[in-house]
Parts: C-alpha cells; structure tokens; sequence
C-alpha cells in the first residue's frame, strides 16, 4: 500500500511512467465496470479509453492518494452514467446470457435488468460494495461523506434491488 | 436482512469474474487514453484554419503578454460596456488595439437560438479587405467542449464576398463546465466588399447536440480605405535578394509584397523579423496569433504586419533581420507512415521520433526555444493527393525537443508521404532598411 501511495503521489506531480503504472493496475476494474454498466464490448472499451484521459488530466486533483483506484472507479461509473443517459434504449449483455445463468435465485439478467433500474446512487452504491467488494469506510472516504450515510444509502439501495427483484420473480419464485 | 440480495449481488459479481476479457483492445484502449491525456495537457488556443490560397498562420500566442493600455483605451473599455472582452482578444495587435481606441469597433449586438444553443454577434472591426468578428456562443447547460465548423460570411443581398482565409474556432476543450464561451472569427477577403449586409452562417456543436445559424448583421459605420505605397527596392542578405514591392496599410493590418530572387540558393519560408518602423523609431511587428502570409508564387508573397493606419507618421521604414531559410533540396520531408520512418528530412536531422496516432502524425522537432510555426504546407501521397487541409496538432517541449504533427484527412495514404516545409528553424541574418515613405 505504501508503495503504491508513493507511485500515485509521483504520478499526480505528472510523472508519465507512474501514471501508466498505476492506471495498469487498475485497468481490469476499469473495464469490468464499464462493461456492468454498458453490457457491450466496444462502448466498454471506448469508456476506458475516455476514463484514462479523464483520469490523466484530474489525478492532480486526488486529494487521497491510498483511494486511487475507488477515485477511478467513481469517475467511471460517472462516465457510465452520462453514456446511458443518452442511449435511447437498453443494451442486453448478451455474453452474460451464455455464463452459468443463474445467481442464487434470480437468473443474471433479472440481476442486471434490476441494476439497470435503479437510481443512479443505489446503483453507484451496490457496485462499489459487491462488484469491487468494497468497505463502507473506504467509500465513504472516497464519496467525502460520513460513513453512516452510505450505511444508510446501501440499506435504501439493497430495499430498491428488492422491490425490483420482487416485481421480476413475483410470478416464478414465489 | 438482505441476505438474499447480497447473495445474488455476490453471484452477478462472480458471472463478471468468470467473463473473458479481450485483454489487448483494453491495453490498447488504455494507451490510446493516455496518450490523447497527454496531448491534451497542454492547453493553447487552436483554431481551425481555411485557406483558400496558400497562406501560412501562427497558431501560438503568448498568453501572458502584458501590454499597458493607452489612456485612451483604458477610458474607452471602461466606459463602452462589452469592450473589455474585444480588448482582451487583440491584446497581441497593436494595431487592432489602435482601431479600438479610433472608435473604429462596430457594434452589431444580434442573436439567434436554436434549440437551447445561442450565438451572438457583438462587435466587428471591419476594413475592406477583412473583418475580425467578436461573437459568442451560450448554452442552456455547462458544457466543457464547443466547437465550430463551417463558419462563412455571405452577402445578404449581391455578390457573396470572396473568402481568402478564414480562422474561427474555441479554445480546447477545459475541465471547467462553461455555459458561454467568448471567442473570435477572422475573415480576409480578396476583392473588397461590396455591401454592408451580410449573413454569417455557422455550426455549433457541443459534445450532445448539433446547431446550425444564420445570422443577418449590418455594418453600420463607413470602412475606412487603405493607403497604398510603391517600393520596388531590392536588398539582399547573405546573398539572398530579396524585392519589397509595395505595401498596403488597412485598418486591420499591413500587406507587404515581397520578391524572391529566382537565383536566390535558399528557399526563405518565413521574415521572422520584418517591421514598420516610424521616424520615432515606433515599430509594428508581424501578426502574432493569425494568418502572417499569403503565397502569390513560389517567388512572390505577401506578409502581414500590424497595421499601423490610425498613426500618420512623417517617415516609415521595413526593416529586417532575420529569414528562415533552407537551400533548396531540403524542401521536403518524406516519411513513410506505415513503417514510422522518416526516409528523407532537411541536413542536420532536427526531426526525429515519428509516430502515427490515428491520422495524427507526430515528429520530435530538436530545438532549444520552443518553435511555434506550423512546420507543413502540404502532405502529399505517392499518388500525389494532399492528405493535409491546415490542421495541426501540436504537444509540448521535453528534453530540447518539441512533439508536434499534422492531422492527416485520412490515414489511408499511398506511402511514401511527401511533406512541403513551411517553416523551419534554420535562419540567415543580416539587416536591411528599406524608406517606404
């Protein structure tokens, strides 16, 4: 951790190798949550490309060099949500339809189509937590508010991801 | 109490995990990310450039010139609302700045909005011959790019003016939202205008959302006519003569023609310092952010100056000292840009490093002070297509050496890649005064 700190730190001050260091480090969640957010390969892709630059030109402004990556990750999903603000319609992952089918009790598309419904801070919220297995502290550092504040934005997310969930399976998983 | 829904949000997570990920196109999408982060870092003003003929433009100025404004002027802008933001965009220009406190600036003071976007033209200084246009464009949202494409100035009623060259354009896209930019257009004509009524019509994009505009504007003062000299006196530098024909003084700048000797063993691309001079020993330089040249010939060119038309000075001088200049053969550089090779380039080697991003091909240029021309007139293909429309792009200076390249039209090009020097860092010197007046 602590040498990954002094990387970030060199790398805010503008050095370029740092930079590339890190951002490779990173790279995977980058994608993956691009990828949860987008479901197709190309806008994945191109949110990575745009997210490298975006992260380039603000990293002088990461006040927590130890929250790189939960920064990164922040300034993807809000990517993310500017780009599904302007689609017209929703993308089906299709590559997710071919993977084992099936989280628990709902089938992964039930999971995403719900995912895909909720507000945009619920959303943020679940895929900080689960999807990139987050603390609540460290979000809560990352977000700049009390930690009590995203225990409760996570309750009233997981309520949100209920109801949803409820609505889909009503009929198939009483 | 979620058990449930944390079960199945942990089950979604592990379906991810379990993806294949095209691991290359994420390298390569990581690379392409940095290395437009890193162009971008460096943050000047760029405009587009049009040429209708061959012409040459600075596309750098020096964002912290300090110039003390005249007492005049100082007056001028503080009384005359909206004529701070004219001054603070011909701060570089002398001469404009001399129109300004002439009361030359004309106020036009239109709109007109599409769809939650607004253009609208505030002033004008106009001569016969040229117009500088100081509009701006508002948005309904903050927005951090705007753009501008395909302004032109039409005739509202007759002949459409003749456009020579035309620079409009935004400073690049800033980490700041904005919801109203300031900006300028220049237009040169080459036949005098015939009408005080016009249309300008433009494209405003922002990152969303698309407008077109015509706008219909008046000129509403009388323009001033220009004041013409013969010279037709030759002077020569390191052996290179060189005719100063004649010069023309407009309001908006000096037009000074010149004659290259044909026997002349140099190819002179730029009269880096080339003045008017007054019988105080006052000086008006080259234009500093604009077009600086228009090619009649291979031989003849006609160089602009501030304009010095609102001083009426007893005597006045050309003086110059320093020309980029390259013999002959060295005109060229050939690169063949699917290998990344620079197969011929002038003696000395300076360029070094190419790169093609896209249609974006980079040169290191060695150099101590930081180059601010655009290096290429034209990029012609092995089927002998000019790939090159104008548009430069430019990086920063590391280690003596400055990133800096032409946008291709398209990257699709029959190698090898022949490259017109326009300007280059090699120089004679000597000095030469010419009596204009």
């Amino acid at each position: 951790m602590e040498l990954e700190k002094a990387v970030v730190r060199k790398a805010r001050r503008g050095n370029d190798e740092a930079f590339l260091f890190i951002i490779n480090t990173i790279k995977l969640d980058l994608y993956k949550t691009a990828y949860a957010y987008l479901h197709n390969r190309e806008d994945a892709l191109e949110a990575v490309q745009e997210v490298t630059v975006r992260i380039y030109q603000e990293i002088k402004k990461l006040r927590k060099e130890a929250f790189f990556k939960t920064w990164a990750i922040k300034i993807m999903i809000n990517y993310c949500n500017d780009v599904l603000r302007k689609r017209k319609h929703t993308v089906l992952n299709d590559e997710l339809v071919h993977v084992s089918g099936k989280a628990d009790s709902y089938t992964l598309l039930e999971i995403e189509d719900a995912m895909n419904q909720l507000d945009q801070r619920s959303r943020e919220i679940l895929t900080l937590k689960y999807f990139h297995d987050m603390k609540l502290k460290d979000i809560a550092i990352t977000l700049e508010c009390p930690e009590g504040t995203v225990k409760t934005w996570l309750n009233k997310a997981l309520k949100s991801l209920r109801k949803l969930l409820d609505e889909k399976g009503g009929m198939s998983h009483v | 109490m979620f058990e449930k829904e944390e079960k199945n949000l942990i089950g979604w997570k592990k379906a991810y995990d379990e993806l294949l990920y095209p691991a290359e196109d994420i390298d390569a999408a990581i690379q392409a990310g940095f290395q437009k982060g890193r162009q971008q870092k460096k943050k000047v003003m760029r405009k587009r450039w049009l040429y209708s003929s061959a012409a040459a433009a600075v596309f750098f100025i020096t964002f912290f010139v300090s110039i003390r404004y005249s007492n005049v002027l100082a007056n001028y802008i503080a009384v005359i609302p909206g004529m701070e933001k004219v001054v603070e965009k011909i701060r570089y220009d002398k001469g404009l700045l001399a129109a300004v406190e002439n009361d030359y600036v004309q106020e036009v003071g239109v709109s007109q909005e599409r769809n939650g976007l607004k253009v609208n033209i505030d002033h004008v200084i106009a001569d016969e011959y040229g117009m500088v246009l100081f509009y701006s464009i508002e948005s309904n949202e903050n927005q951090t790019n705007y753009q501008i494409h395909d302004l032109e100035l039409k005739s509202a009623k007759g002949k459409d003016p003749v456009m020579a060259t035309s620079g409009y354009g935004v400073d690049f896209p800033s980490d700041t939202p904005r919801n109203k930019v300031d900006t300028t257009a220049e237009l040169f004509f080459s036949e005098p205008l015939e009408t005080t009524d016009f249309i300008l019509d433009l494209e405003v994009g922002t990152g969303t959302q698309k407008e077109q505009f015509e706008i219909p504007f008046s000129l509403n003062k009388s323009l001033e006519q220009k004041k013409t000299y013969e010279v037709n006196k030759t002077v020569s530098i390191e052996q290179q003569n060189i005719t100063i024909k004649q010069v023309e003084i407009y309001p908006l700048r000096v037009a000074v023609t010149l004659e290259m000797d044909e026997s002349n063993s140099k190819k002179i691309l730029s009269f880096d310092d080339l003045r008017l001079v007054d019988e105080h020993g006052e000086a008006w330089t080259k234009i500093s952010n604009g077009v600086t040249a228009n090619y009649i010939n291979e031989h003849e060119q006609i160089l602009y100056l501030q304009s010095n038309y609102f001083k009426e000075p007893e005597e006045l001088y050309i003086v110059l000292n320093r020309l980029q200049a390259i013999d002959r053969e060295d005109d060229t550089v050939v690169v063949d840009t699917s290998t990344e090779e620079i197969v011929k380039q002038p003696k000395g080697d300076l360029l070094s490093d190419l790169e093609v991003i896209g249609n974006d091909v980079w040169f290191k240029l060695k150099t101590e002070k930081e180059f601010n021309y655009s290096l290429f007139s034209s990029a012609k293909d092995a089927n002998g297509n000019d790939y090159y429309h104008g548009n430069m792009v430019e990086g920063t200076v590391e280690n003596g050496k400055q990133r800096m390249g032409v946008h291709l039209e398209s990257a699709k090009v029959a190698n090898p890649l022949t490259l017109e020097l326009s300007f280059y860092p090699e120089w004679v010197r000597g000095g030469a005064k010419v009596k204009v007046k």
